[in-house]
């Protein structure tokens, strides 16, 4: 029983450890990028000076990460 | 007579080994001819995979840089139209609050800062994004990172008038309260 288990830990192990190596990391954050943007409230069409506050408040601009290019 | 004959029978088997030692001789030098082929062609193999490592890292730069290029448009047109729409809305306000009586030099002045920043950040965006549109096979190592450098700060630059635009727009909406 108990060898079952080793086996069984050792066999997760080893998957686990080829699905991380496996996994590529997202260049340039791209996907994040668009995540970020898509996340960000859309903007809206009202000159009321409370929609106006809102969606300045709303508004982040990222940073820039070009450390993939070093 | 028995000297004679030793001697004689040692003189010619002596011409025995003269051919043996000659092919020995011979063999060394193939030896030698063929380790220096092997060597050769050693190297060559080393000189090829250097190219191919050297191709890939260029390939690879270049991607990058693409892929860069491509981000940083969607990013800045994303901060042009969103901080443009609101520059326009707020315009629309102001100009209201204007016919209404009300003070609004202040945050015209600050608007109007955030108008002509805004544009000044879309050209140094564009910039940006050119550069690393721009990267070229042929370039140097050296060349490639003066390029990397060159378009880091100009998109630095960029973001940070967009920085400056949404500071004016936050200053604005303050004076307007």
């Amino acid at each position: 029983m108990i060898k079952k288990i080793t086996i069984l830990a050792i066999s997760a192990l080893l998957l686990g450890g080829c699905t991380l190596l496996g996994s590529k990391p997202n260049e340039t954050g791209q996907g994040m990028d668009e995540s970020l943007i898509d996340s960000t409230a859309p903007t809206s069409e009202s000159t009321e000076i409370d929609s106006l506050k809102a969606d300045i408040n709303n508004t982040v601009i990222f940073e820039e990460d070009f450390s993939d290019l070093e | 007579m028995h000297k004679i004959l030793l001697a004689t029978i040692i003189f010619c088997s002596s011409f025995l080994f003269v051919p043996a030692l000659h092919a020995e001789t011979s063999t060394g030098k193939v030896g030698d001819d063929n380790s220096q082929k092997i060597q050769q062609e050693l190297e060559d193999r080393r000189e090829e995979q250097r190219q191919e490592i050297q191709t890939k890292r260029i390939e690879t730069r270049l991607r990058l840089a693409k892929n860069h290029a491509e981000r940083l448009q969607k990013r800045f047109s994303f901060y042009y139209e969103r901080l443009n729409n609101i520059i326009t809305r707020f315009q629309a306000r102001l100009d209201l609050s204007k016919t209404e009586g009300k003070d609004t030099t202040t945050s015209q002045q600050l608007l109007d800062q955030a108008k002509s920043n805004l544009l000044s950040a879309e050209s140094k965006g564009k910039e940006a994004i050119q550069t690393f549109t721009s990267f070229d096979p042929e370039w140097s190592q050296d060349e490639m990172q003066n390029k990397v450098r060159l378009g880091q700060s100009q998109a630095e630059e960029a973001r940070n008038a967009f920085k400056q635009v949404l500071e004016l727009l936050k200053s604005a909406l303050k004076s307007y309260d």
